[in-house]
């Protein structure tokens, strides 16, 4: 089927309800258009965000008294325009200072609509030149072979907790600034084993914040060149850091994702295992895991 | 005697319906006065502003049409954009002009001045988008649905996806550049 086209994609984000069924499944399946649309939802996101809030009460009844007095005065042969009624000069003092009051709270909103726009770019810009990079390398037919080090290799999509991210190679420290990152050495998605994605819970665009809130039966989505995957959460559990035996190579298809536990804190592990849902599309040739000593903080 | 009571008759009419469509414009007023400053206050980002182009657009369909209460959100929708937009494109023309004769624009509160830079980029990118993509952001931003888009816009509601995604498009390119 083809591709759909990026109005498609745009009306998806705003009115699910309103696009012909076949559309969104045709999205819920297709790793390009996931990729397309989470440009075309970058966009959205930051334009809401420079527009700013939407403007908050209004008082209708007065501006309608308003309308019908300038209805008025355009019917009425126009008398002496009446200076501006004599204002009190404590109601006026007081419109100063609602007016100082207004512009420094509007200031400090965007203020910190400008914080959180700003520190998220970084992560966001490698976001983006990733799904870029993958857009191209899914629709050409070159396949490469094993991906290098902090390259992208997919899409996590966890939709319980709003997380909708590319996933890098390797789990470094540079590679995690650009997003969950995979271990090497351990199965690709939808194959037979233990494929393990690490990401941060707090700081660089913070992926995995909310994972503890995953429940058994939770949904996760992962999409790579091969298609998407869908894995079910069949565990949730905090772990300590020597608890390698979480990217032991498996003998079901399972994901394994890893976080650090508590928040703002690395004393513990917080560890996701959920089940692949349909066939796998083969076996990892991992015959003992990438074999490390500690798990990594993220 | 006869003819009087015709005329009577007739002139009662006449208020009955003049009466029946001001009851009409009121309802309207109260069910669009809300979005009309909405999608007037995206364009403009000033509040005092967007409530005086309401008044505008109301008065405005007011002397124009008020008989045909059926197409009147999508006019007024349209309106409001189309006012808003002309509003930034001449205040921009006049700072222009009032630069250009090194006037000081007004002295405002230093608190003000830095958000108003932010603000204005995105006013400023919007005033130079074609007429259509700015409307469109206008109006999305505002929250109205794709119909009701499509309607003010006079376009078919499929096309509404691609038209703002165009326009978003154009936006991000025109403040990044």
């Amino acid at each position: 089927m083809k591709h759909l086209p990026e109005g498609t994609l745009r009306r998806i984000l705003d009115e699910p309800d309103e696009v012909l069924s076949e559309d969104r499944e045709h999205l819920e399946s297709c790793n390009v258009c996931q990729l397309v649309s989470r440009d075309v939802k970058a966009d959205m996101d930051i334009l809401t965000e420079m527009f700013g809030p939407e403007i908050d009460a209004l008082d209708t009844e007065a501006a309608w008294s308003r309308l019908n007095a300038e209805a008025e005065t355009e019917t009425e042969p126009a008398p002496e325009k009446p200076e501006a009624g004599p204002q009190p000069a404590g109601a006026r003092a007081l419109l100063a200072i609602g007016r100082v009051f207004v512009g420094v709270g509007t200031f400090v909103l965007l203020f910190v609509a400008y914080q959180l726009l700003g520190t998220n770019l970084v992560t966001n810009n490698e976001q983006k030149a990733l799904a870029a990079e993958l857009q191209t390398q899914w629709m050409s037919n070159v396949v490469e072979d094993t991906p290098d080090l902090g390259d992208g290799v997919g899409l996590i999509k966890i939709p319980k907790i709003g997380v909708d991210r590319v996933v890098v190679e390797g789990v470094g420290v540079s590679d995690l600034k650009k997003g969950p990152g995979h271990y090497p050495g351990t199965a690709m998605p939808g194959q037979i084993g233990n494929t393990v994605i690490s990401g941060h819970r707090t700081t660089y665009g913070a992926p995995f914040n909310r994972l503890d809130e995953l429940e058994i039966g939770d949904e996760i989505l992962v999409y790579d060149r091969t298609g998407p995957f869908k894995y079910v959460v069949t565990e949730n559990k905090v772990v300590k850091p020597s608890a390698v035996e979480v990217l032991d190579p498996s003998s079901d298809a399972r994901l394994t994702l890893t976080t650090c536990h508590p928040k703002f804190s690395a004393k513990e592990r917080l560890i996701i295992v959920a089940q692949l849902e349909g066939t796998p599309t083969g076996t990892a040739d991992q015959p003992q895991g990438p074999g490390l000593e500690i798990l990594p903080e993220a | 005697m006869r003819a009087e009571a015709v005329r009577l008759q007739v002139a009662n009419q006449q208020t009955d319906l003049q009466r029946g469509m001001a009851q009409d414009f009121d309802r309207l007023f109260t069910d669009e006065y809300a979005r009309v400053v909405a999608i007037a206050y995206r364009v403009l980002a000033d509040r005092a502003e967007a409530e005086d182009v309401a008044q505008e657009v109301f008065l405005d369909f007011h002397s124009r049409h008020s008989k045909s209460v059926a197409f009147a959100p999508a006019w007024l929708h349209r309106a409001a954009g189309n006012k808003a937009l002309n509003r930034v494109r001449s205040r921009k023309r006049r700072e222009a002009r009032e630069a250009a004769q090194g006037q000081e624009a007004q002295p405002e509160p230093e608190t003000i001045v830095e958000e108003r830079e932010a603000q204005r980029q995105l006013r400023d990118a919007l005033g130079r988008l074609p007429a259509k993509s700015a409307a469109i952001l206008a109006l999305r931003y505002s929250g109205l649905k794709y119909v009701e888009i499509a309607d003010a816009l006079s376009v078919g509601v499929d096309q509404v996806g691609t038209l703002l995604r165009r326009a978003e498009t154009l936006l991000r390119k025109e403040l990044n550049s």
